[in-house]
This record gives C-alpha cells, structure tokens and sequence, in this order.
C-alpha cells in the first residue's frame, strides 16, 4: 500500500515537473512556473528521507527494534551533516 | 545563475537519460559523468553542476526504489546498516575538505577504480547465489530473480569490508560530489556475497538517501538552478524505465562486464579531470 503510494507520487512529482518546465519554456521567468519547479524538486528529494521514515515506523511496529534504531541513526547523521553543511 | 536554453535543457535532459539508465541497471547515480559533462561540455559552474548531479541521483534512487524489481530486490536492513556509515563519511569528507589535496584524492580514486574494474571483470563468472533452502544469515535475504523466475538466497560476508567501503564511499561522496554506488556495488558484488541485483538495488536506495542532505543544502542556498535540473531529473525517469529493464533481462555475467567498463571509464574521466 506505501510502496504503491510512492510509485504513484513518483509519478505526480514527474507531472508536475513537467508542466513546470514547459510552463517555464513558455513563459521564461514567470515566478509561478519555477514555484512549481522548486515544489516538485522540494518532494522529490524529501521521498528518501520519508522512505527511511516509513521504514522506521514499520520496523517499530513489527517489534524489530534494532532495525529501527538503525534508521533512526540514519536520520540523526543526515540531519547532523545536513546542519554542519549549512553552518559552513 | 545560468540561463537555461532549450538547447541546454535538452543536453541536459539527454546526460540524465544516460544517468537514469546507468542507475538502473548497475545503481550507479551518474555523477561521475554529468557533473564533467555538464562543467567543461556546458559550461555550468561546477557549484551548480554538483547541485544538478545530485538531484538527478536522487531522481535515480526513487524511481529504483520504487519499481517492483527495485522493491523486490532492496535489501533495506543491509541498506540501512551501511547507510549508516556512509552518512558518517559523508559527515567526517565535510570536516576534512580543506585537508586532502583534490589532486591526491582522485589519483587515489582513479587507481582503486581500475583496480575494482579489473576485479569486477574477472570475477565475472563467480556466483553469489546460494540454494533456496541456504540459511541467509544476519543481513542476507532471498530476492525472486525475474529472469530465472527463482528464489534466490543469499549470505552477506566480510561485513566489516562492507561497513569500511561504505564509509569510505561516504567520504568520497563528500569530496568528488558522487553518489558512491560506483565503490559500493562492486565491494558489495566482489567481495561481500551480495548478488548483483541486489547489490545495485540497495546501492540505488542507498545513494539517494547520502544526496539528499548535500543537495538540499544547495537547494537552501540557491544554488540549484530548477530549470536545469527539472530537465535533467525529467530525463533520470525516462532513462531509469529503459534500465531497470535493461538490469532485470540481462544476466549477472553481462552486468558485471558493463559495470567493469563504467568503472573503467570513471577512473579515465578522474584522470582527465585531474586539476
């Protein structure tokens, strides 16, 4: 049910980025058109990070606690570099 | 900021194609060779090429992770594992930029290169395959083989090998602005009993995951040009489809070649690159 979730919006973020870019070929500059670019790029690089998230959340609720220790690891360095990079 | 051109749009769009195929078959992101296209073929300043590459990576991880063969293939426990290391390097490549010289770095990565090409050539042959009712251990798993229509089982070996490769990969990652599949699947592969399959699956997951932080920080700092990238992540899901279908025809033998190709071609490029 997630995973097809994913595929599907997967598949809307690619429309989206579509009619952003031709909404910006068409209109060179419009501030609405990169709007919708930046919203599409904006959910495409936040769906890894919500897969590791689903993950965790499966991994409590199947009771595999070790696994789910591991993701949210996973979080707290990519939020620590993510920090660190920004702070430079 | 670079003005994006129908022409570079589209260059762009054709070098994400190439990417996304790249990915899907072999989890490679294609950074290695869409950032020097995209600097010296096109003349992006190598800030905003970086930021371009690591959207098209992440571009490459969803629409892997999202196929059914992805799914099925994925091992996410073993993903997560070495995800986090490679974070780790990734954290530790951003506190030591300033202290490796460039020039090192990538003679270094060019060598190792070579050296995982060759290897990944001659073992070509070697299987990782173990029979269905084979214990898969801590971090192993079964995966159904679309090709050969059968369970396959699997048990991962010299983790320690794994996790340090996975570190290193994230150290990299850092300083060349790679996604680090190019280390991880042949380790992975060669050396550490994962099937091919599942090594480029997992390594495609797993890079998405390492450039999300990177490329966000671009995106916060507006150096991300949209225009470009929209196109070249337009052409990452166009290519990606003809890849993954490319990966799940073709036997392990025939990817491995290819990988020991791409990895050849990679130390060629860091050699051409050398400042």
């Amino acid at each position: 049910m997630i995973d097809r979730a994913f595929a599907t919006a997967g598949y809307l973020n690619t429309a989206l980025m579509a009619y952003g870019v031709a909404a910006l070929w068409l209109h060179p500059g419009s501030s609405s058109a990169t709007a919708v670019v930046y919203l599409a790029l904006v959910l495409l690089m936040l769906t890894p990070v919500s897969r590791v998230v689903v993950a965790g959340i499966r991994y409590i609720r199947a009771g595999d606690f070790s696994s789910a220790l591991l993701t949210l690891g996973i979080l707290a360095v990519l939020a620590l570099s993510g920090w660190a990079a920004w702070a430079r | 900021m670079t003005e994006v051109t129908l022409s570079l749009a589209l260059v762009t769009a054709l070098a994400g194609a190439l990417a996304g195929a790249l990915g899907g078959m072999l989890g490679l992101g294609g950074g290695v060779f869409l950032v020097p296209l995209l600097v010296q073929g096109l003349g992006v300043p190598i800030t905003e090429a970086a930021a371009v590459s690591l959207t098209t990576v992440i571009a490459t991880s969803n629409a892997i992770s999202s196929s059914s063969q992805g799914r099925y293939a994925i091992n996410l426990r073993l993903g997560f594992m070495l995800e986090l290391f490679t974070a780790a390097g990734g954290l530790i490549g951003s506190l030591v930029a300033t202290a490796i010289a460039p020039r090192v770095l990538m003679i270094t990565f060019s060598v190792v290169m070579a050296m995982m090409s060759a290897i990944t050539f001659l073992r070509r042959d070697h299987s990782n395959n173990l029979p269905e009712s084979a214990d898969p251990g801590a971090w192993g798993g079964r995966f159904l083989d679309e090709r050969t229509d059968q369970i396959v089982t699997y048990r991962v070996v010299r983790m320690p090998l794994a996790i340090g490769t996975s570190f290193g990969a994230g150290i990299l990652s850092t300083l060349l602005g790679l996604g680090g599949g190019v280390v991880k699947v042949p380790i992975l592969n060669a050396w550490c009993g994962v099937p091919m399959r599942v090594a480029s699956a997992t390594s495609a997951f797993m890079i998405g995951v390492t450039a999300t932080s990177g490329a966000l920080v671009y995106l916060g700092r507006g150096r991300l040009i949209p225009g470009l990238a929209a196109a070249a992540v337009l052409g990452v899901r166009a290519g990606s489809g003809l890849g993954i279908r490319l990966g799940q025809e073709q036997s392990p033998r025939f990817l491995k070649t290819a990988l020991a190709i791409v990895l050849l071609i990679v130390s060629l490029v860091m050699v051409q690159r050398l400042p």
